[in-house]
C-alpha cells in the first residue's frame, strides 16, 4: 500500500514540478527497497508524459514542462543510482545527447527541445552551450547516445555543425549514431549538405525527427 | 550638417523617477555583487586594470559602483555618425528620432511570397532599395545571411554590399571577428559606422562581442551596446527584473567602451522581447515591447545616453494585418517615447525574414508616426481667424480659397500604399490591397533605383580588405 502511494508521489511530485517533493519520495523508495525501475517506469515517466500532453494540448506552458522536467531529473538521479546500484535495467526509448555548438551560446531553444524529448521518455544528456567538436566526440564515446542533436543560432557558428559530423567520421562513429541539427542558422539544404540525418526546425519537429529516425512509435 | 530626423518634443513616459532610481541602484548591486561573465582576456584586463575585479578563471568581472558612475559620466549625451556624404550624417541623442531598416536571416521575395537564402545580388538589391525608401535614414543590414559565400566572411560581405550601394549611414556587427574589418572598411569609404554589440543573456559579454566593443572604441567609431533578454527565459518573467538586467549589460559594455576609450560614443540599446511560454519562440510583436522600449529610452535619458531599439518587430510572416498592427503600435510607442534610432523597417517573423513589401508599407508607417511628431503649428496664419470670418457659412468653402492651395501641402500626408479613392475607382483600377501596391512600389524601385556610387578608390581598397578577411578568416 505505502509502495503505491510513493509512486503516486513521485508521479504528482513531477505533475506539480516540485523536486523537493521528488527527491523526497525517490529516497523513500531506496531506504524502503522498492523496485526503483518500477518506480521509474510507474511514477516519474507517466507524470511527466501526462506534462507532455498538458502541454501539447495547450494546458500547460513551458515554464510548467520545464520545472517537471527538472523534477523528473532530480528524482531519476536518486533513482538511478540504485538501479545501478542494484544491476537492474529500466527500458529505455532511446538515448540523445544535445547541445549548442562552439562559439554560440544559446540555451533555451536546445533546452526546450531537451524537455520535450524527455517528456516523450527518451532520456537526454545536455551537454550545454558552446560545445566543441571534441566535447561532442567524447560525450559520442562515453554516453553511446542513438541521436546527437546540435543547434546554432548564429550564422557564424553554423559551420561548426558541418565539423562536428566530419570529425565523427574521422573517429569512425559517424555509423553509431543519428545526427539532428537544428536552430536559428540552419536551414534544411544546410542540413543535408553537411550530411546530417535529420533536420529540426523547432522543438516539436525536433522531437518527431527523433522518434522517426529511432522508430518509435507515437 | 545632418540628416532631419524627427523631433520629440514632449516624450510620452511609462515610468516615475523614483522607479527609475529603484531599476538604477538594483542594476548597481548586481554589477558590483554578480558582475558579468566576459570571454575575451584581454577586455578583462582592461577592466581589471581599470579597477573592476577579475577572475580570470571563472572570466567573473564585478564592476565597483563608483566606475560605472565614471563611464556614465564620461558617455556622451549625443554624437554625430558620419556618413560619407555629410547630409546624410545622423546626430544622435537630444530630441531627434531616426528610422533604420530591420535586418532578416532570410528575405521574402515579393512576387512569390516565399522566404529566400539572399545571394549578394539579392543583398545589393535589397539594400538598394534601402536607399532609396526617404524613411531609410540609416541602415541595419537587410540581410545578415548569404547563401553564395562562405559563412566565415558572410558579414564582411553583407558591409561591403552595403557600403557600394548606399551612402546612408550603416550600422556595423561584431560577430566572428566582424568588427576587424569593418572598421577598416568604412575608413577608406571615408565615413563612420554605428559598430553593433550584441550581449548574451543572462550577464555574459561574448569573446567577439568585448573585442567589438574595443573595435569600435579605438577606431573612433560610435557603438551600439545591444542587451535583449528574452523576458521569462534569458531573463525574469516580470517587465521590471527584465530592465534591470538589461540595464546591467548595457552598463557593463559602457564601463569596457569608455575604458578602452574615454568619451567615446555609446548609445543605449534595448531589445527586450518577451518568450511565447507556448511555443519557445520570442514575442517579438507583443505590446511589453513597446512598453519595455518607452523604459529603455527613459533608462537613456536618465544616463545621459542617446537610446535605440532593436525593434519595432511583429511574428507576423508575411506583410499582413498582424506584421501591420503590431509594428505600428510598436512604431507609435517608441517614437513617442523619444527613442533615437527606431528600427522599423522590413521586418517580418521576428528576425526571421526581411521583406521588401514589408518595407514599402513600414515606410508609409513611419511617415505617419513622424507627422504625429511633427504636432500641429499653431500661429496666426494657421489658426486662420480671418479666413473663417471671411469665408463665413456654406454657401462659402475653403477649397477655392488662396490660403488652402498655400497650406495644404505641407499639413497633409499622401499615402503612397494606402487606398484613399472611393469603391467604384477603386475596382476600375483593379481593386488592388495594399499589399499588391507595395510589391508594385517595391519591385519597381529595386529594379530602377541607381544609388550614389561609390568612389573608385575607396571600391579598390574595400575589395583588397575584403580579399584580406577571407585569407585570415577562411580555415584551408
Amino acid at each position: 500500500m505505502i509502495e503505491n502511494d510513493l509512486i503516486a508521489e513521485l508521479k504528482e511530485a513531477v505533475i506539480q514540478g516540485i523536486p523537493e517533493k521528488a527527491v523526497a519520495a525517490a529516497e523513500r523508495v531506496v531506504e524502503l527497497q522498492m523496485d526503483p525501475v518500477e518506480a521509474f517506469e510507474s511514477g516519474l515517466k507517466p507524470g511527466i508524459s501526462e506534462v507532455g500532453e498538458g502541454f501539447a494540448s495547450g494546458k500547460l506552458y513551458l515554464p510548467d514542462l520545464v520545472l517537471s522536467a527538472e523534477t523528473m531529473k532530480a528524482a531519476a538521479k536518486v533513482l538511478e543510482a540504485e538501479i545501478s546500484r542494484t544491476g537492474t535495467k529500466r527500458s529505455e526509448v532511446g538515448k540523445v545527447v544535445l547541445g549548442t555548438v562552439q562559439g554560440d551560446l544559446h540555451d533555451i531553444g536546445k533546452t526546450i527541445v531537451a524537455t520535450l524529448l524527455s517528456s516523450h521518455g527518451f532520456d537526454v544528456i545536455d551537454l550545454g552551450v558552446n560545445i566543441s567538436p571534441d566535447q561532442y566526440i567524447e560525450a559520442v564515446r562515453r554516453e553511446k547516445p542513438d541521436v546527437i542533436g546540435m543547434s546554432s543560432l548564429l550564422t557564424v557558428t553554423a559551420k561548426e555543425l558541418g565539423i562536428v559530423i566530419s570529425k565523427l567520421k574521422e573517429q569512425d562513429l559517424r555509423e553509431d549514431v543519428k545526427v539532428i541539427v537544428g536552430g536559428g542558422a540552419v536551414t534544411s539544404s544546410y542540413a543535408e549538405e553537411i550530411e546530417a540525418d535529420g533536420y529540426g526546425q523547432n522543438a516539436e519537429l525536433g522531437v518527431r525527427m527523433t522518434k522517426f529516425l529511432l522508430s518509435v512509435e507515437g | 550638417m545632418a540628416l532631419e530626423g524627427f523631433r520629440c518634443k514632449n516624450p510620452y513616459e511609462i515610468l516615475s523617477a523614483d522607479e527609475i532610481e529603484k531599476i538604477h541602484v538594483g542594476s548597481l548591486e548586481v554589477l558590483e555583487e554578480t558582475g558579468i561573465s566576459v570571454a575575451d582576456r584581454r577586455s578583462r584586463q582592461i577592466l581589471e586594470d581599470g579597477g573592476c575585479q577579475v577572475d580570470h578563471e571563472t572570466e567573473r568581472v564585478k564592476f565597483p559602483p563608483d566606475l560605472v558612475q565614471w563611464a556614465i559620466d564620461q558617455c556622451p549625451d549625443r554624437f554625430t555618425l558620419r556618413a560619407r556624404n555629410p547630409e546624410l550624417s545622423l546626430d544622435l541623442g537630444g530630441d531627434l528620432v531616426y528610422f533604420a531598416s530591420f535586418p532578416g536571416f532570410t528575405w521574402l521575395d515579393p512576387e512569390t511570397q516565399t522566404r529566400r537564402e539572399a545571394s549578394v545580388d539579392d543583398c545589393a538589391m535589397l539594400v538598394r532599395l534601402c536607399d532609396a525608401l526617404p524613411m531609410v535614414h540609416t541602415l541595419c543590414q537587410p540581410v545578415a545571411h548569404l547563401g553564395d559565400k562562405p559563412p566565415e566572411v558572410e558579414l564582411e560581405w553583407v558591409h561591403a554590399i552595403e557600403l557600394r550601394n548606399t551612402d546612408k549611414t550603416i550600422m556595423g556587427t561584431a560577430f566572428g571577428g566582424s568588427s576587424k574589418w569593418l572598421v577598416k572598411m568604412v575608413e577608406v569609404c571615408d565615413q563612420q559606422t554605428l559598430g553593433g554589440i550584441c550581449i548574451a543573456s543572462p550577464l555574459v559579454i561574448p569573446a567577439d562581442q568585448a573585442q567589438g566593443i574595443l573595435d569600435y572604441a579605438e577606431s573612433g567609431n560610435p557603438q551600439l551596446i545591444l542587451s535583449g533578454p528574452s523576458k521569462g527565459a534569458t531573463g525574469p518573467a516580470t517587465m521590471a527584473g527584465t530592465l534591470v538586467l538589461q540595464n546591467v549589460e548595457i552598463l557593463g559594455g559602457t564601463v569596457l567602451a569608455q575604458l578602452a576609450n574615454p568619451g567615446c560614443g555609446v548609445m543605449y540599446m534595448g531589445y527586450a522581447t518577451p518568450m511565447d511560454m507556448r511555443f519557445g519562440t520570442m514575442a517579438s510583436g507583443s505590446a511589453e515591447v513597446g512598453i519595455m522600449a518607452v523604459a529603455t529610452a527613459q533608462l537613456a535619458r536618465y544616463y545621459g545616453m542617446p537610446s535605440g531599439v532593436f525593434f519595432p518587430m511583429t511574428d507576423a510572416k508575411t506583410p499582413d494585418p498582424q506584421a501591420v498592427y503590431e509594428k505600428h503600435l510598436q512604431t507609435f510607442l517608441c517614437a513617442t517615447a523619444g527613442v533615437n534610432y527606431i528600427m522599423p523597417l522590413g521586418g517580418l517573423d521576428n528576425e526571421g525574414t526581411h521583406s521588401p513589401v514589408q518595407m514599402v508599407i513600414d515606410n508609409e508607417i513611419c511617415r505617419m508616426v513622424g507627422k504625429v511628431l511633427e504636432g500641429i503649428q499653431v500661429d496666426e496664419e494657421r489658426l486662420a481667424i480671418d479666413l473663417i470670418k471671411e469665408v463665413g457659412p456654406v454657401p462659402g468653402n475653403y477649397l477655392k480659397t488662396e490660403h488652402t492651395r498655400q497650406h495644404w501641402q505641407e499639413e497633409y500626408l499622401i499615402p503612397e500604399v494606402g487606398v484613399r479613392e472611393e469603391f467604384n475607382t477603386w475596382v476600375m483600377s483593379g481593386s488592388k490591397g495594399v499589399v499588391e501596391r507595395a510589391t508594385e512600389i517595391a519591385r519597381q524601385l529595386m529594379d530602377t533605383h541607381q544609388p550614389n556610387p561609390l568612389p573608385k578608390e575607396a571600391e579598390v581598397e574595400l575589395q583588397k580588405i575584403l580579399v584580406a578577411a577571407e585569407a585570415e578568416k577562411i580555415v584551408q
